[in-house]
This record gives structure tokens, sequence and C-alpha cells, in this order.
């Protein structure tokens, strides 16, 4: 008795000295990014008793997996319902992997979206079209919240500025979103020239989307898209075909035309 | 010319070391080594199976398996060499043959667990090692697939791409974690097994200390911020908070296969208070031990 008496004392006080400093810790891991997981009664229901338990014990990235696949069977039974509510379990378990917020974005956005404005068993054009915003919106929503945890992924940025372009019909914020694209470390070299594309086609910046255009231009970036827009803004802007670019750069339009 | 009393030192790193071989000889001559061909299996199995997905997803995938299974086959590995180690001695009295002489019974305890931590070290080197060729190997592939497929203009962007998904140095960071997280469950069980009446109680209790110390986080939280639960369960959870280790602090592979880099102070940082871990609960074990009937 006096034996386990001695422990207990030692493994109390160790533990008085030790909470402070694994709180600490704990504080410091969670300041550099780690253990972002969200964990909710939602997510059990996903994954079960089990799986919860083995999330918690140190196997959340393998739990998120597994559900990812199961989210890949839904997706193709297409139970969008379903999937949805697997891909938020994955994102919630695996909030720092950008692949799951991009893929999960996809599938919403995307499969979901055009399934729903295809829907061969809707025969009320608005209730497919609304099917499709929502989809939409919930694909755009993972991208958000995607980056709240990862700031600094060039490639959310990059979809949620495809987004905007393909499938939301807003310039302006995919022109804004591959600008942030275009900062972020990693960026694919496209994405400058896509903020700039989306500016010119916003109403009341054609004056400035010219000027960058112009300066792609004179850099030598004489891809078809930007002569094509140069040519569109300058009659937009009814600019002289003396100052035209293609006069003042001295050079041939069509010389080095690159692929867009 | 001294007397053989005069010449036996209390503390001999040499007879710890001798324990320390001579288990791991032990334990390799078990065949423990052969759950590395399920390891194989599960790693490469993987690797196959995710074919289907975009290459990113393969990496992730891949990189999850690898590191949740060497987590789990270390810690499986530890605690069951360790749990074994007191109760086969006896039953081979060995035990009786190394204490006759004059060996001390820290010494004994440190040797045997020494011997565990260089099996561990051996058993994560290699599922590291399969682990990371198995996905140097897919790296190639898909960016052997990315040369051919690509135009050359986007070749350059979609190669950085490949590279940045597949292997990564904070890899590595993340496996010598998972190497101390296993010592520290090795050294508990090391403690349980001091005073435990059969290896089956040993390695039952140590699966729960397992689960109660990646709970340990919440119960602590829970305990120091105050709240409206009632005496008892703050008693509880206290305890919960003092008693068992964090070893969610051991915990960053998840983060760490999303790309996550570890900085070198929280690692230095988390592997000396394993290490701080591992030592109290060896003293602890000794305490036990010291005074067990054998």
């Amino acid at each position: 008795m006096k034996r386990w008496g001695v422990v207990l004392i030692v493994l109390l006080g160790f533990g008085v000295w030790k909470t402070p400093v694994e709180r600490s810790l704990w504080a410091q891991q969670k300041a550099e990014g780690f253990h972002a997981a969200q964990w909710n009664l939602g997510m059990r229901d996903q994954v079960g008793q089990m799986g919860f338990v083995a999330a918690l014990g140190g196997f959340r990235a393998l739990v998120a997996d597994v559900l990812w696949v199961r989210a890949g069977a839904a997706f193709e039974r297409r139970e969008w319902g379903r999937l949805k509510l697997l891909l938020d379990s994955v994102t919630q378990l695996q909030p720092r992997s950008v692949i799951f917020w991009r893929m999960a974005h996809d599938h919403m956005a995307y499969d979901a979206a055009l399934d729903a404005r295809h829907d061969p068993l809707e025969h009320n054009d608005f209730v497919k079209r609304k099917a499709e915003r929502e989809y939409l919106r919930i694909g755009e929503q993972f991208l958000l919240n995607g980056l709240k945890f990862n700031p600094e992924s060039a490639l959310l940025y990059e979809c949620l500025g495809n987004l905007y372009s393909r499938r939301m019909g807003d310039p302006a914020k995919a022109s804004e979103a591959y600008a942030f694209s275009a900062q972020k470390p990693g960026a694919m070299g496209y994405v400058a020239r896509f903020a700039i594309y989306e500016s010119a086609k916003v109403p009341g910046r054609e004056k400035e989307a010219y000027a960058q255009l112009c300066e792609l231009y004179r850099r030598g970036q004489r891809f078809e898209t930007v002569i094509r827009l140069l040519r569109k803004l300058e009659a937009k802007l009814e600019i002289p075909a003396a100052q035209s670019i293609f006069q003042t750069a001295n050079a041939d339009p069509a010389q080095g035309t690159l692929a867009p | 010319m001294k007397s053989a009393s005069s010449a036996h030192r209390l503390f001999s790193g040499g007879r710890v070391a001798a324990l320390a071989h001579n288990t791991l000889r032990e334990l390799i001559r078990m065949r423990i080594f052969y759950f590395l061909l399920l390891f194989a299996l599960l790693v490469i199995g993987s690797s196959l199976f995710t074919v289907q997905f975009t290459f990113q997803e393969q990496f992730q995938v891949l990189k999850d398996v690898g590191l949740g299974a060497i987590s789990l086959f270390s810690w499986l590995l530890g605690l069951l060499c360790t749990a074994l180690l007191i109760p086969k001695d006896l039953e081979d009295r060995t035990l009786y043959t190394i204490l006759a002489k004059p060996v001390p019974r820290f010494e004994y305890l440190l040797g045997k667990l020494l011997g565990v931590f260089l099996v561990i070290a051996a058993a994560v080197g290699l599922m590291g090692l399969l682990f990371l060729g198995v996905l140097a190997l897919r790296e190639q592939q898909v960016l052997a697939e990315t040369a051919r497929t690509t135009p050359p203009e986007q070749l350059a962007d979609a190669l950085r791409v490949v590279r940045q998904s597949a292997f990564q140095w904070n890899l590595i960071p993340g496996i010598l974690l998972i190497y101390a997280k296993a010592l520290v469950c090795a050294t508990l069980t090391l403690l349980i097994s001091t005073f435990a009446s059969s290896s089956v109680f040993t390695v039952l209790v140590s699966v729960v200390v397992y689960v109660m110390g990646h709970l340990q986080g919440i119960a602590r939280d829970y305990w120091l911020a105050g709240g409206e639960a009632s005496p008892l369960v703050k008693l509880m959870v206290g305890l919960v908070a003092l008693v068992f280790p964090d070893l969610q602090l051991f915990n960053v592979v998840d983060e760490i296969a999303a790309g996550k880099a570890v900085s070198a102070v929280l690692l230095w940082k988390v592997s000396g208070f394993g290490m701080l871990y591992t030592v109290i609960y060896l003293l602890l074990a000794q305490a036990f031990f010291s005074q067990k009937e054998l």
C-alpha cells in the first residue's frame, strides 16, 4: 500500500507540473495550424461510434479517407444529399487538406449542380435552376470554408475564380479571386492573366483592364485571349487607330500568338 | 588487486547494453517483423486501390494510410513486446538467473525497455523506408505520365504540382513523432506490467490508457475551464488530466499528411516532453518492480 501511495503522489505531483506545460504545447500546436478538426455530433453519425473513437484515438486522417471512399460511392449513385453530409465530415476531419475542399467543391458546384439542371424527373425549369443555384452556393461555401483553414492556398483561390467566372457569372469576384491566387506561393503562371481577363468583363473597369492588357502585350505575352480582349476594349473605349497598342508597341499582333 | 565486490559498480551501462541487445535478439527470434508483410500489403494495396482517384487524392490517401499504419503498428508492437517482457522471463526462469547475479532490478528494467525501443526503432525505420519508397515510386509514375500528357508550356507548372503533392521532407519529423509516441506508450505498458497479474490484464489496461491518453486534452480543458459539473465529475476529470499523458500532442501526422510542416522548436519540445514522460514512467515502474516478490 505504501508503494501505491508513493507512486500516486509522484504521479499527481508530476501531473500538477505537466498540466500547464501540456496546455501551452497544445496551444502552440493549435497556433501552428495543428489539431484543426472540428468535432460535432453530425460527424459521429457519419463515422459511427468506432470511427469516432478511432478518429479521436489518433487515426483521424484514416477515418477521413474511409469517408472519402464512401463519398465516392455516393457520387457514383448520385446521392447528392448524402454526398454533401459525407463531404462535410471529411473536410471537418481533415480541414488542412486542400484537396478535400477542392474536390468537395467540384462535386457540389459541378457534378451535383449540373445533374440538378438536367434532372429528367423534374419538369419545372424554375425548380431545376433553383436546385442548381443551391448546389453552386454549397460549392462556393466549401471553397470559402477551405480558405479559412488554408489561407495561403493558391489552388483554392484559383478554383474560386473558376467558379465565379464559369459557373456563377460574376467577373468582379472572379478577378479578385484570381488576383489573390496569383499572390500566393505555388500559384499557376496563368492566374494573374486570368484576373485581368475577368477584370476586362466588369463594367466600369475597362480602362484599367486595357492598361493591364497593354502591359502584358508589351511584355510579349501575346496570347490569343490578350489580343482578342485588346481589340474588343479598343473598340469599346473608342481608341484611335494611331494610338492602338498594336501600332504603338510596334509589333505584328499575329506574330508570336500563343494559346489562351 | 581489487576485490570482486569493489569492482562491481552500482550502475553499469555495459550490463544495460547487454540486456538490451539480448532483448532485441530475443524479440527478433520471435519473428515479430512478419507484421511488416501486412504493412507492405496495406501500403502497396492502398496505392493500387486509389488509382481511380486523381493523383492528389492518391498521394493524400497513401500518406494517410502509410503514416496511420506506422502509428498503429509501432504502438501495437511496443504494447505486445513490452507486455510479454516480464511474464516471459518469469516463465522461462531467465529473470531469476539474471537477478541472481549482481544485476540491479533497475538495470534489468532499463535494459529490457531499451531492447524494446530498439525493436520499435527498427520497425518504424523499416516501415518508414517502405512507405517513402512506395510514395517515391508512385511519384515517379505520375511524373512520367504528366510529362507524357501535358502540353510543353504547362509542363513546368504541372510537374511542380505533382511534386508538391507527393514526398515532402516534413514527413520525416512526423515519423519521428510517431516513434516518440510509441516509446511513451511502451513505457506506460512496462509500468502497468510491473503490477499486473497477467499479460492479458496488461494489454487491456494499456489499450484503455491509450484511448484515455487521447481524450486527456478534452478532460484537461474541461477541468481547467471550471463549468457547472458536480464535484465528483470534476474530481474524475481532474484525475484523468493529472494522471494520463496527453497523447494528442504527438498526433500531428494528420496535418503533416495534408502538407503542414512541423517547426524544429515544436519537434524538440514534443520529443523532449515524450522523453520526460518515459523517464517518469520508468522510475514509477522501478518503484513497483523493486519491491515485487518474484
